[in-house]
C-alpha cells in the first residue's frame, strides 16, 4: 500500500439538480476509469514518461443539488483549507440558483477554482456569460449530452491546471518571499550606511569641536605664557633691584666674602632671568604668525651682530655670500642671536675668532657658526640641545638657557637640521640647514626693492 | 628740572616705586614724587581739589584695582586731566600693549629695566624731555 502514500487526490464538485448526472460523473470519473487508466491519460494529454515514482492521480467527488448548497460547501472546503479543484455547475437547477449565480457565489468564495458550466440549451451565450462573470481563464463549457471522455479529459486537463496555477503561485510567493527579503537586507544595509554617515557626521562636529578647543588651549597657553613669565619676572626684578642697592650701599661695610657672595646672588638672578626668557620664547616659536619676508642675511647677521656688543677681542666674520631666507625675521633673529650669542659668551681665548659660514648643499642651505672657544664634550652633543639640561649638568657647565632648544625648533619648524662638532679646547661649529626656496626668483625683486 | 610742580607715580610694585624714587635721588631732582598704588587711588588723588595738579603720570600698565588700561581711559575721556602727559612705564614691551597705550593717548611709552642704572637713564631721560617740553596751562 505504500503507492497509497503516492496517490494525489484531485477534489471535484458537481452541482447539479438531477441525480443522474451526479451518477454519470462517478461512473466516468470513478469508476469507468480506473486510476490507471485516467494516468494513461494524463500522460497522454501531458506527455509525461511514466515512471515507478510517479504518483497516482486520484479524484474525490462531492456533489450538490443545489446553487447554494454548492457555494456552501465550497466555502466549507476552503475553510477545511481542502479547496475544490474544479467544479461542474449547471446552468438550470430551479428552483434555486441559475448556474451564472452559483458560479458567481463560488468565485467570491474561492476565486482560484476551475468551473466548468454544463447546459444542455442556448440559455445564454458566450457573450452574456463573460458579461456576467467577466472574462476568466477558470470557465469553460460543456455541452449536454456530453461525452464521458470529454468530461475525463476536462477533469485531468482542468485539475492538473488548478495544480499548476497553485505551483506558480506557490513560487510566485517564494519569489517574492526572496525579493521581500532580499529588500529587507538592503534596507538594513542602508539603515547601517545612514547610521554610519550619521556617526561620521557627529564625529566631524566633534572634530571641529576638538579643533576648537585646541585653538582655545593655544591661545590660552599664549597668554599663559606671558602672564607667567610677567609674573615670575617681576618679584626677580625686585630681588635683583634690592641685591644692587645693598651691594652698592654697603660695598665697604661688606667683608669680601659677602661681597662675592652678593655677586654669586646676581649672577644667579641673570640666569633666571635667562630661563624664563627662554621658555617664553621657546613657546612662542611657532605661534606667533608675524608673516614670512624674504630676509637678506647680508644685511641682517650685521645687525645682529651690532645689537650683541661684541668685546673687543672677538671678531666675527661673514665668509661666504649669504642667500636671502623666506622667513619670519624674529626668528632669523632668535636662531643666529643664540648661537653667536653663546660663541661670544664662552669664548675663552685671548683672541677670539667667530665664522659664519653658508654653503648649497642637496638643496639645503647649510650654515656653519664656528667659534674657537673652550669646544664641548661629544657626550654633551645630544644633550645641548634639550630644554633645562642646563639644570641637570655640573656647575663647571655654564648653561645656554634654552637657547639651542629655541634654535633647534626654530629650524626644525623650516624643515631644517641642527648638529654640533667640537673638539674640546678647539672651538666649536654649530651646523644647520634651511631648505633652499625659490629664492633665486624672489631674490633679484627683493635686490630692487631694498636699493629704491 | 620739571619746577616745583609734582610728578603722580602710579606703581603697585613696592620696589619699583623706590626705584623711581631712588632714581629721582641720585639725580638730585627735587620735584615731589606723589606716589599711589593703583589707577583708583590714582585718580582719588586727581579728583581731590586740595592736591595740586602734577605735571607729569608715571604709570604703570599692570595693576590689581584698576589698571594703567582702564586709568588711562578715563583720565583721557576728563577734559581737565587729559592734558596732563601720561608716560607709561611697564614691563611688557609687547607690541599690543605699547599700541594699546599710544592708541590712549599717551605720552610716551618706558620699558621697565632689569638693571638699575638703566632705570635711572629711563628717568633721567623723562626728567629732561619733560623739563624743557612746553606745557599746557593747566587751567588754574
Amino acid at each position: 500500500m505504500s503507492d497509497l502514500e503516492k496517490e494525489i487526490v484531485h477534489r471535484i464538485l458537481i452541482v447539479d439538480d438531477n441525480p443522474n448526472i451526479h451518477k454519470d460523473f462517478q461512473t466516468i470519473l470513478l469508476e469507468e476509469h480506473e486510476s490507471a487508466a485516467l494516468d494513461s491519460l494524463r500522460d497522454e494529454v501531458f506527455g509525461n514518461t511514466k515512471t515507478e515514482t510517479q504518483p497516482k492521480n486520484v479524484f474525490e467527488l462531492d456533489f450538490a443539488s443545489q446553487g447554494k448548497e454548492g457555494f456552501e460547501k465550497v466555502q466549507q472546503a476552503c475553510s477545511e483549507n481542502r479547496p475544490y479543484e474544479l467544479a461542474f455547475v449547471d446552468m438550470r437547477m430551479p428552483p434555486g440558483w441559475d448556474g451564472l449565480k452559483t458560479i458567481e457565489h463560488i468565485w467570491q468564495a474561492d476565486p482560484k477554482i476551475q468551473v466548468v458550466i454544463c447546459t444542455a440549451y442556448s440559455d445564454y451565450s458566450w457573450g452574456d456569460i463573460t458579461e456576467r462573470l467577466g472574462k476568466s481563464d477558470n470557465l469553460l463549457i460543456l455541452k449536454k449530452p456530453f461525452d464521458s471522455a470529454e468530461v475525463a479529459q476536462f477533469a485531468a486537463a482542468l485539475t492538473e491546471k488548478w495544480n499548476l496555477a497553485r505551483q506558480a503561485a506557490i513560487k510566485m510567493e517564494q519569489l517574492e518571499q526572496m525579493v521581500k527579503e532580499r529588500t529587507d537586507e538592503l534596507a538594513e544595509v542602508n539603515n547601517q550606511l545612514k547610521q554610519e554617515i550619521a556617526e561620521r557626521e557627529q564625529a566631524e562636529i566633534r572634530m571641529a569641536e576638538l579643533l576648537k578647543k585646541v585653538d582655545n588651549i593655544n591661545t590660552e597657553l599664549t597668554d599663559f605664557a606671558s602672564i607667567i613669565s610677567h609674573d615670575l619676572k617681576a618679584p626677580l626684578r625686585g630681588i635683583k633691584t634690592l641685591a644692587n642697592w645693598i651691594l652698592e650701599d654697603c660695598r665697604d661695610k661688606f667683608d669680601d666674602k659677602a661681597n662675592e657672595q652678593m655677586n654669586l646672588l646676581l649672577g644667579r638672578v641673570d640666569r633666571m632671568y635667562g630661563l624664563i626668557d627662554g621658555v617664553l620664547q621657546y613657546s612662542k616659536v611657532g605661534r606667533v604668525e608675524e608673516g614670512q619676508v624674504g630676509v637678506d642675511l647680508n644685511k641682517f647677521i650685521p645687525e645682529i651682530i651690532d645689537m650683541l656688543t661684541l668685546p673687543e677681542h672677538i671678531e666675527v666674520t661673514i665668509e661666504d655670500e649669504l642667500p636671502v631666507i623666506q622667513s619670519q625675521e624674529t626668528h632669523m633673529m632668535q636662531l643666529f642671536q643664540n648661537l653667536l650669542g653663546n660663541a661670544i659668551k664662552y669664548m675663552d681665548k685671548p683672541q677670539g675668532h667667530i665664522r659664519i659660514g653658508c654653503i648649497e648643499e642637496d638643496g639645503f642651505w647649510k650654515f656653519s657658526v664656528t667659534d674657537n672657544g673652550p669646544g664641548i664634550e661629544e657626550k654633551h652633543f645630544e644633550r645641548i640641545f634639550k630644554m633645562f639640561h642646563v639644570l641637570s649638568v655640573k656647575e663647571d657647565f655654564e648653561g645656554t638657557g634654552v637657547g639651542l632648544t629655541v634654535a633647534k625648533k626654530i629650524v626644525e619648524l623650516y624643515g631644517g637640521k641642527i648638529w654640533i662638532e667640537s673638539q674640546v679646547g678647539q672651538g666649536s661649529t654649530f651646523f644647520f640647514t634651511l631648505p633652499k626656496q625659490e629664492q633665486e626668483i624672489t631674490n633679484d625683486k627683493l635686490e630692487v626693492n631694498t636699493a629704491c | 628740572m620739571i619746577n616745583s610742580k609734582s610728578i603722580l607715580l602710579v606703581e603697585d610694585d613696592e620696589i619699583d616705586q623706590m626705584t623711581v624714587e631712588r632714581a629721582l635721588t641720585d639725580l638730585s631732582v627735587k620735584t615731589q614724587l606723589v606716589p599711589t598704588r593703583n589707577g583708583s587711588e590714582a585718580l582719588e588723588y586727581l579728583q581731590n581739589r586740595n592736591n595740586k595738579r602734577p605735571c607729569l603720570i608715571l604709570l604703570d600698565w599692570n595693576m590689581p584695582r584698576m589698571n594703567g588700561q582702564e586709568f588711562l581711559t578715563i583720565i583721557k575721556s576728563d577734559e581737565q586731566l587729559k592734558k596732563i602727559p601720561v608716560v607709561i612705564h611697564s614691563t611688557s614691551g609687547a607690541r599690543e600693549d605699547i599700541n594699546k597705550g599710544f592708541e590712549l593717548g599717551a605720552a610716551g611709552y618706558m620699558v621697565k629695566s632689569n638693571d638699575y642704572e638703566k632705570s635711572k637713564n629711563t628717568i633721567r631721560a623723562i626728567g629732561r624731555y619733560w623739563t624743557l617740553c612746553e606745557q599746557p596751562p593747566n587751567g588754574e
